[in-house]
């Protein structure tokens, strides 16, 4: 989600979108294929800004991008699996946000640059390189997820209104999934998520709480490169909850909705370089967030014994820390996180399914010119919101939910991987061997770790 | 490759680089995937070798490689929209303009009935919402 906005919006708003990768044909970045190939999608040509105009015009872009970013990264998701993991273990999950931004870095960048490369989008390729059947697999694994992280970040929105105005989140459900469904149908989409971006700023407010927390801070140091195993804790409990703090990081929506940003704004070879430097530097700042989340919570929850069962719990580290306007600037950051994220995983569920049956897709049309684009997301929402609505307890779903994503992470990532290797679809922009091996450890630590937990949580029955 | 520029490989795969393409008509708009190929074995005219002549597309085109129950699936979407007497569709090859990431066609929307999920969901449900 983060890096589209970082740059895809940025630049779009400072009017500097570079020209279609399927107009140059001198392009060195383009596979032959791209090359050959023109694309439906418009292109924009006027006033391009020229020379140090446009470098200074692109910084500026980049900033405000970044800026989006930060607010961008931290999810419901985020809120809840990294405030429950200090809760319940103080610093001793702090390890897993290395993994966390190397596999997100390094994924998200994969996918920009494939689509970028091979000038098709992620669900086309998957399809094409292991057909209609097999591929069908990830489509349905990432559908079912995007559908429950859309309950997610509508019971986000809901209960941070409940939060702030005491009135139960089972009314502010429907509220919060209409006011998205009409941000999309009348594609006031860019504005509002540059914007709920922005307000989601806010949410660093939890960075600031967890140094006035005075953490021990060598000790914190020490957690983020050494994984420890929580000493008094059921091994399946922590399993699990390494599980769920992996699927907020990566959450599958992300690499789909990034990507497709960047076919839809016809991103070029050029872009690869920007492409590459914003996945790293805005899951830093995610992971900075998150490390903050998880150790305001170990310095408030864990030592009370204390557990997130609803957003008022998270919001307690907050609180302590500034009182009354802390819980209400938590409150507002989560309204907006989570706000944003639900259009995104919105988009992406939509973007998924039209890319794998060819139906025409984006943003940017009318309703009336892409009628199944419009209309599956239509059925996500009503869907999700059903859900929300049978009353499901939305902290056990949230963590539930995060810890299946990353479950249905592999089948994403190896699709994804397969492509990003294939040289009839990405040209000279295949994975080095360096990121192949970085992407083959999160992989295989995403795949042993999901496959230990389930069972050890049965064996040592650990409540969460 | 399934991206294929013909110039450079002059003949290309059929069931592993055109099958499963995506579809543009004229409009430079998706419409579909290839879902199957049609080659013609008539022998009205023996000695005449087998040729391609359609390429087929559509729901329901797409279910039957799923088997018995995406066909019923299919089946059931096109009975919930209304429309009536669904059938895969087939483009004939005389219309395709070019093969290269995508499939092209010389294929106006109105001409074909490629999109007619799309433009049932149009007219049915959409006409009657605001700002669709």
């Amino acid at each position: 989600m983060l890096e589209r906005r970082l740059i895809g919006v940025a630049l779009h708003r400072w009017g500097i979108d570079p020209p279609s990768p399927f107009v140059d044909p001198r392009n060195p970045y383009m596979s032959d294929a791209a090359r050959t190939s023109s694309t439906a999608l418009p292109t924009r040509h006027d006033d391009q800004p020229t020379g140090r105009g446009r470098g200074l015009r692109r910084l500026a872009g980049l900033a405000l991008g970044v800026l989006a970013g930060v607010g961008g990264f931290v999810d419901m998701g985020g809120v809840i699996t990294s405030s429950q993991a200090g809760a319940q273990f103080r610093y001793a999950l702090l390890w897993t946000v290395i993994p966390g931004i190397a596999g997100f870095a390094i994924y998200a960048e994969m996918s920009g640059r494939v689509v970028i490369a091979s000038g098709r989008a992620t669900f086309d390729l998957i399809r094409d390189r292991l057909g209609a059947r097999l591929s069908l697999l990830p489509l349905a694994a990432l559908s079912l997820v995007n559908v429950l992280t859309l309950v997610v970040e509508i019971c986000g929105m809901a209960l941070a209104v409940q939060l702030l105005t005491r009135v139960s989140y089972l009314v502010w459900v429907p509220l919060a999934a209409l006011a998205l469904v009409l941000v999309l149908w009348r594609a006031g989409f860019e504005a509002l998520d540059n914007a709920a971006a922005l307000c989601g700023l806010v949410i660093l407010i939890t960075v600031v709480a967890a140094v006035r927390l005075h953490p021990e801070w060598g000790q914190v140091g020490r957690s983020l490169f050494h994984p420890s195993p929580g000493e008094t804790h059921p091994a399946g409990l922590y399993l699990f909850s390494v599980v769920s703090l992996l699927g907020a990081y990566m959450t599958p929506y992300q690499f789909e909705f990034y990507s497709s940003g960047a076919l839809e704004q016809s991103w070029t070879g050029d872009d690869l370089v920007t492409n590459r430097s914003s996945a790293i530097v805005g899951t830093i700042f995610g992971g900075v967030i998150t490390i903050g989340l998880m150790v305001a919570a170990a310095q408030v929850l864990h030592p009370a014994h204390a557990q997130v069962r609803s957003l008022a719990d998270a919001a307690k580290p907050v609180a302590t820390a500034f009182g009354e306007v802390g819980l209400v600037l938590f409150g507002l950051g989560t309204f907006a996180v989570s706000a944003g994220a639900g259009l995104e995983t919105a988009l992406s569920g939509t973007y998924s399914v039209c890319q794998y049956f060819g139906w025409d897709w984006g943003k940017q049309p009318r309703p009336h010119q892409v009628p199944l684009f419009h209309l599956l997301y239509l059925v996500m929402f009503v869907l999700a919101a059903g859900i929300a609505l049978t009353g499901v307890d939305p902290i056990a779903l949230t963590i539930l939910t995060m810890a299946l994503a990353a479950v249905a992470l592999p089948f994403t990532f190896i699709p994804l991987l397969i492509v990003a290797n294939d040289r009839d679809y990405v040209g000279e922009q295949t994975n080095t061997r360096a990121i192949n091996a970085v992407a083959g450890i999160i992989l295989a630590l995403l795949i042993v770790v999901a496959v230990a937990a389930v069972p050890l949580l049965i064996v040592t029955g650990g409540e969460s | 490759m399934k991206a294929v520029s013909p110039e450079r490989y002059g003949r290309i795969e059929l069931g592993k680089h055109l099958v499963d393409k995506s579809l543009l008509d004229r409009d430079d708009l998706r419409c579909g995937k290839v879902d199957d190929l049609v080659l013609d074995l008539s022998d009205a005219d023996p000695g005449r070798p087998p040729e391609l002549v359609a390429l087929v597309t559509g729901p329901l085109a797409y279910a039957r490689t799923l088997g018995r129950v995406g066909t019923a699936l299919a089946r059931g979407i096109y009975r919930l929209l209304g429309i009536r007497d669904p059938h895969p569709v087939e483009v004939p090859w005389s219309r395709v303009r070019q093969v290269d990431v995508m499939v092209r066609l010389d294929l106006s929307r109105a001409e074909c009935d490629v999109n007619a999920v799309s433009d049932t969901v149009r007219d049915r449900l959409f006409a009657h919402l605001p700002g669709a």
